[in-house]
């Protein structure tokens, strides 16, 4: 699958040049959780809602600006600003 | 007999409320936190001669303080020490409620978890093992259905061994608690480290679980740390929590909150998936309604479909009803009062003007507010009860971040076009301080029901073949001022506030309880009543006194026509400031003064000091107790009957065309003479500006209560310079501007 070569040969690439912000991810798409761009408070509010590094994010719905993410069982409905402020990375292979 | 204090906590949308209704039925009482805007549920549960309080905590997803919410649910679990804590987990959600769980586990060991909605997570396919749960955990758990009180019974046995062994724990004294979670190494060194020294501390190691408190100043807890400095000797402790946080974020790359949010979801993690077995297949039930209802053309058409809806309920559907109490205030009671003053020789005295025109007045005033608040609670109960309102919100967000709020605003802005008052309550919903302030600020523009016959009559009179086109074009004009006082509020008062970014949770949907809604519906308008009857008793009775003193003419107290009272002459000195307006003379003011108080009194004031005299109550009615009381009663059952007719006319069906109501000539001619007399001619522009004005003037004195109570005396003082000011101002451009053009 190409994608899957893609993920591949862009691994060897530095960490953040892949990372892209959770607004720009499609509706159905799953991806895993690589940083998030906040302050203190906000990170760790993110955080306790169970958006911690690593942890898989399906994007639900998109309403032209709003998301509606699926994480760890929850649905959350986050702000365009929110969403720009999490990155994410395709999920990885192993 | 023994008194036990128990807590509810659990994430919001999990069904507590359910649980704490189910326990304490008719006991609650409601009230704020100590010096805190957030609402304190609290009732009595007795059980076997004992008496349990329960304490309803506010809905957190975690303690770590960073809102008024978690900080008072964490204050009371650490500092008021409950026998139990009742922590509610959605059973469909499990690893996002074990985090909240756990922390309290981390505060103390008397716990138990009630897993509700069992019967979801049944329908998703999800099986768990609830003792391998409990044992992992090391507290009871129970599966229940709160809905249908399935499982209380077994809550309340495990409630009352954990609160009996709760009290007696309360002897021991140290408080040592055996959390069942562990950090990484690192982290667990630096705790065990820190709760050393706290143990030697004789007062922190009584007033607090160490190795809690060693977590929270590890972690560099704002509040925790002032309530330490404020002990003698905690330098020690303070400094070596210092030094070990330093030494941690040396260690890890990320932020140390970060960290330990993680482990805990790793720990989490490992837990719940050794506890569930099966994962949910496909979209859930949930994510099938929603693929519409949150769809960026569908979700609008059916957010718009259900406001109306709570729109009419608190309108139409409510009106027969307002009717009947003002009917029954102003008439039956209102007899009866007389009469029993007549037995006493009380009658045609100051005292029976002050108990009718004055008490009475203003007692309706408030009562005919009830049905509306009662409909509109009720929309508002089911709305929030069922799970919609967080998709409003979702569906809403991106029109309001145009005005820099977020999504959840627009639901106490729809309400306003029903009443102010509950629309100023609904802000509470909202965790953003400045998002709620705004709001709060932005509810007075949206034209509420009462203003509509001001403008109904006013426009029968001056536009007949346009009456429902300015009708109309007042609600507009509210929403665009609301427009431009946003946009000017975000770049002035509000310059450099946070824009609030929309993060809420969405749950699963569920069938409403009746006794949820009901109780909902019942502590809200009860808490009107509370706040707004005293504010709006005393008014009518300040109006009722400058009415009563004669300043001029023959009158004495409490006997004086109107013209001649204080009220008229107050009125005429206010009234030059409305004369550039186009409506300054003393009747017009005095009718815009009593609606300062409430919009509902324009149009009888109106009547009353244009001297229309207002319909009496003819002799033939004039019957004795018996009869009248019978007569309130076929009133009151007509009321209902024509609020079940109006309920078709919501979705747009006229079953019942209302029949052509009967104008006032009298009344009408004597308004027209007084609009043209004051405005030098141009009456009709100068009734366009009292319309203008009375849309945007301070909408009641029940909506600046309910401002003060729920934005502070400050943010209430800001609305109404700003509502006044500013319908000034529209009204002088439409009058001025009016007379220029023309």
């Amino acid at each position: 699958m190409p994608t899957s070569q893609i993920t591949k040969t862009t691994r060897k690439i530095d960490r953040s040049q892949r990372t892209r912000s959770l607004g720009s991810v499609r509706r159905g798409e799953i991806v895993q959780l690589a940083h998030i761009e906040a302050g203190r408070r906000l990170a760790q509010r993110l955080a306790e809602l169970g958006l911690t590094p690593g942890v898989k994010i399906q994007v639900l719905h998109v309403n032209g600006g709003p998301i509606l993410i699926g994480v760890r069982g929850a649905r959350l409905a986050l702000g365009r600003g929110m969403a720009q402020k999490i990155m994410v990375e395709a999920i990885d292979q192993a | 007999m023994t008194e036990y204090t128990i807590a509810l906590a659990g994430n919001p949308n999990t069904g507590k409320t359910t649980i704490f209704n189910t326990l304490t039925g008719s006991s609650q009482h409601t009230g704020n936190w100590p010096g805190k805007t957030v609402a304190r549920k609290e009732g009595v549960w007795k059980h076997g001669g004992d008496i349990f309080h329960i304490v309803d905590l506010p809905g957190a997803y975690s303690l770590s303080a960073f809102s008024a919410e978690e900080v008072i649910a964490r204050d009371f679990i650490v500092e008021n020490q409950p026998d139990a804590v009742v922590v509610v987990a959605d059973a469909t959600n499990l690893e996002r409620n074990l985090y909240l769980a756990i922390q309290i586990l981390e505060m103390t060991p008397h716990v138990v978890l009630a897993l509700n909605m069992m019967d979801a997570a049944r329908a998703q396919g999800l099986k768990l093992d609830i003792k391998m749960l409990s044992s992992r955990l090391g507290v009871d758990v129970v599966p229940m259905i709160a809905r249908v009180g399935k499982g209380m019974d077994k809550l309340e046995d495990a409630m009352v061994r954990t609160a009996e062994q709760g009290q007696r724990d309360k002897q021991r004294p140290v408080r040592e608690i055996k959390s069942p979670i562990h950090y990484s190494a690192p982290i667990e060194t630096a705790l065990s480290r820190i709760a050393d020294v706290i143990g030697q501390h004789e007062v922190m190691k009584k007033r607090y679980p160490r190795h809690w408190l060693a977590l929270k100043l590890l972690q560099e807890d704002e509040t925790c740390i002032a309530k330490v400095s404020d002990m003698p000797n905690t330098e020690a402790a303070l400094t070596l929590a210092h030094q070990e946080a330093a030494r941690l974020r040396a260690l890890f790359s990320e932020d140390l909150d970060t960290i330990i949010a993680e482990e805990r979801y790793t720990w989490i993690n490992h837990l719940a998936t050794d506890v569930v077995q099966g994962r949910p297949q496909g979209p859930t039930f949930s994510d099938r309604v929603d693929a519409v209802v949150t769809h960026q053309v569908a979700g609008l058409v059916i957010f718009f479909a259900i406001m109306w809806i709570v729109f009419k309920l608190s309108t139409d559907v409510a009106a027969p009803l307002v009717g009947w109490i003002d009917g029954f205030v102003n008439g039956q009671f209102a007899h009866w009062t007389i009469e029993l003053l007549a037995l006493v020789h009380l009658q045609n005295t100051w005292f029976a003007s002050l108990i009718t025109d004055g008490i009475l007045a203003g007692m309706g005033g408030v009562l005919v507010f009830v049905p509306v608040l009662m409909f509109l609670y009720m929309g508002m109960a089911i709305m929030e009860d069922s799970g919609y309102m967080a998709r409003a919100a979702f569906v809403m967000d991106r029109y309001m971040r145009r005005l820099g709020l977020q999504g959840k605003s627009f639901v106490p802005l729809v309400l306003g076009f029903g009443c102010n008052v509950p629309a100023i309550y609904a802000t509470r919903t909202l965790d953003n301080p400045t998002d709620r302030i705004l709001t709060g600020l932005l509810v007075p523009f949206m034209s509420c029901s009462a203003r509509l016959p001001v403008y109904i009559l006013i426009a029968t009179i001056f536009f007949p073949a346009y009456s429902t086109m300015a009708v109309l074009a007042m609600y507009i004009l509210g929403i665009i001022m609301a427009l431009m006082a946003g946009l000017l509020l975000r770049k002035t008062l509000f310059k450099g506030a946070e824009e609030s970014a929309m993060l809420i949770e969405i749950p699963a949907y569920h069938m409403p309880t009746i006794r949820n809604v009901w109780t909902e519906m019942w502590q809200r308008t009860r808490a009107f009543l509370e706040s707004a009857a005293t504010i709006i008793m005393g008014v009518s009775m300040v109006i009722w006194l400058l009415m009563a003193v004669p300043v001029s003419g023959n009158g004495h107290f409490a006997n004086t026509p109107v013209d001649d009272s204080a009220f008229a002459h107050l009125a005429g000195a206010i009234s030059p400031a409305f004369e550039p307006l186009g409506f300054g003379n003393w009747q017009n003011t005095s009718a815009l003064i009593t609606g300062f108080i409430a919009k509902e009194v324009v149009v009888s004031t109106l009547a009353q000091v244009y001297h229309v005299p207002q319909q009496k109550l003819s002799p033939e009615e004039d019957t004795g107790f018996w009869a009248q009381g019978q007569e309130a009663i076929v009133d009151l059952f007509q009321a209902v009957v024509d609020t079940l007719k109006t309920i078709p006319g919501i979705f747009g069906i006229d079953l019942f065309p209302p029949q052509a109501s009967t104008g006032q000539p009298a009344l009408m001619t004597a308004i027209r003479q007084g609009f043209d007399h004051s405005s030098g001619g141009a009456g009709a522009l100068a009734a366009l500006a009292f319309m203008v004005y009375v849309l945007l003037y301070s909408p009641c004195v029940a909506t600046m209560a309910a401002q003060r109570q729920e934005l502070g005396r400050h943010w209430m003082w800001v609305s109404i310079i700003m509502q006044l000011s500013l319908g000034w101002l529209l009204a002088f451009i439409v009058f001025q501007g009016g007379k220029l053009l023309l």
